[in-house]
């Protein structure tokens, strides 16, 4: 479609001059038909003549509609200058272009730039695809001239090998704090020592949660499972959520989270 | 400490990176060029179009060469300092005249003055899409061998003609 919308462009755009004529023509017309129809009106109303000079309008007006119809026509009557006459040639150089950067214009490829810059380089484009280079050839010669930034995808040697290694080094360094970072962690976070008394609890309160499915969800979640996963009390509050909401009023989603929030204070 | 240390590090080296970032002018691309023999053409003179200049006319001596245009509006910025500096003469200033047309090219020298040694006439742009202007003004020196050294891409400055381009000629016209 950019085809396309480049040679409506240029059309558009090359012969201005056309189009003022057009205007000026379309003007002409509009007066011609405001005066024959106020010579039809004039002529139907006072004479009463209406026999000659009203066929003669009712000809004339759609004559004039027909033409004012046909003037569009005349501003696609130009044809514009740069458009290669392969209509594969065309496409074949705006495919290349959509992969050029207008320097100028710097974040637009070459094939939608309306720069005169962009309009030269697909000239010298269609004019070497005609002298029979392939785009590689033409890529080249581009990359020649103005450098390597010209391409939107530029090359991997040695001079873009920052860019293109640049996300695998940060994935590389991503994964490597992310190693320590979890080895840490699981020093940090010590093995649960269970006194005999608490794991007689422990397994009451597994069992409980097992016959109650719903209500001991919460119970069953033991601090050190926690997803903050913070040190400070791993064995000593088992079961802090039935403590917390021993004293706090149980219920509703707004509760839940108040304790939710109770806890996590306890922890820091 | 370290975890509050480590952040700031990284905050002030992204930092840095993004001040020199704003800096950059992304349309300075750097051409490649630079190094390479200066590409070959001969084209009419401006006011004398019978006599054509090529760049091989130049071998053996380190010249500018200027890009400019009438309907450039950077090149009337410029041409003040090109008239100042061709009246030192240092070196000889082959002018191109880029895409334009020949009595605008002339006009524009008669009223504004004639800085150039040499004025050349590029209707069509194909020299200069082979030296790789994107946007006049762009100038190159090139040195006694045809080889391009240097190519400044918009209007020479009195202060990049003093720290950059002065330097560069003396040590050329040395050699």
């Amino acid at each position: 479609m950019k085809y396309e919308n480049d040679n409506f462009a240029q059309r558009f755009l090359v012969p201005l001059y056309l189009r003022e004529i057009t205007s000026d023509l379309a003007g002409v017309v509009c007066q011609l038909s405001r005066v024959a129809s106020s010579f039809i009106s004039a002529g139907v109303r006072e004479t009463g003549m209406a026999g000659i000079i009203g066929k003669c309008g009712r000809i004339a007006m759609p004559v004039l509609i027909g033409l004012l119809c046909l003037l569009p026509n005349l501003t696609f009557a130009a044809v514009a200058k740069d458009i290669a006459d392969d209509p594969v040639i065309e496409s074949r150089m705006i495919h290349l272009a959509e992969k050029v950067r207008c320097l100028v214009c710097q974040s637009e490829p070459v094939a939608t730039s309306h720069s005169e810059w962009s309009q030269d380089v697909r000239n010298i484009m269609r004019a070497k695809m005609k002298a029979g280079a392939t785009d590689q050839q033409i890529l080249d010669m581009l990359v020649e001239r103005f450098g390597k930034s010209v391409l939107y995808d530029p090359p991997v040697d040695n001079e873009t090998m920052p860019l293109w290694g640049a996300p695998f080094v940060m994935l590389a360094l991503g994964g490597v704090f992310l190693f320590f970072q979890l080895k840490k962690r699981r020093a940090l976070v010590p093995e649960a020592v269970l006194s005999s008394q608490d794991e007689q609890r422990a397994s009451t309160l597994l069992n409980e949660s097992v016959s109650s499915s719903n209500s001991s969800k919460r119970e069953a979640r033991s601090p050190h499972l926690n997803p903050d996963g913070t040190t400070s009390h791993s064995t000593t509050l088992p079961n802090d959520g039935s403590q917390v909401a021993g004293y706090l009023p149980q219920g509703d989603e707004a509760n839940a989270s108040l304790r939710d929030e109770n806890v996590k204070d306890n922890q820091a | 400490m370290m975890r509050y240390i480590l952040p700031l590090i990284l905050f002030l080296v992204l930092s840095v990176f993004l001040f020199k970032g704003l800096g950059r002018d992304t349309r300075e691309v750097p051409s490649p060029l630079i190094g390479k023999a200066a590409p070959a053409f001969s084209l009419p003179q401006l006011q004398t179009p019978a006599t054509q200049f090529a760049p091989k006319d130049m071998l053996g001596r380190v010249w500018l060469l200027n890009m400019w245009a009438s309907w450039c509006e950077a090149c009337k910025e410029e041409h003040p300092v090109l008239l100042e500096f061709a009246a030192q003469k240092v070196l000889p200033i082959v002018g191109v005249d880029y895409k334009d047309k020949r009595e605008d090219g002339i006009a524009t020298l008669q009223k504004a003055g004639n800085p150039y040694d040499v004025v050349i006439s590029d209707l069509d742009g194909k020299a200069g899409f082979d030296y790789g202007v994107y946007g006049v003004p762009e100038t190159y020196v090139i040195d006694k061998k045809g080889f391009i050294r240097y190519k400044q891409i918009g209007p020479i400055t009195p202060k990049s003609l003093r720290d950059t381009l002065m330097p560069l000629i003396t040590e050329l016209q040395a050699k």
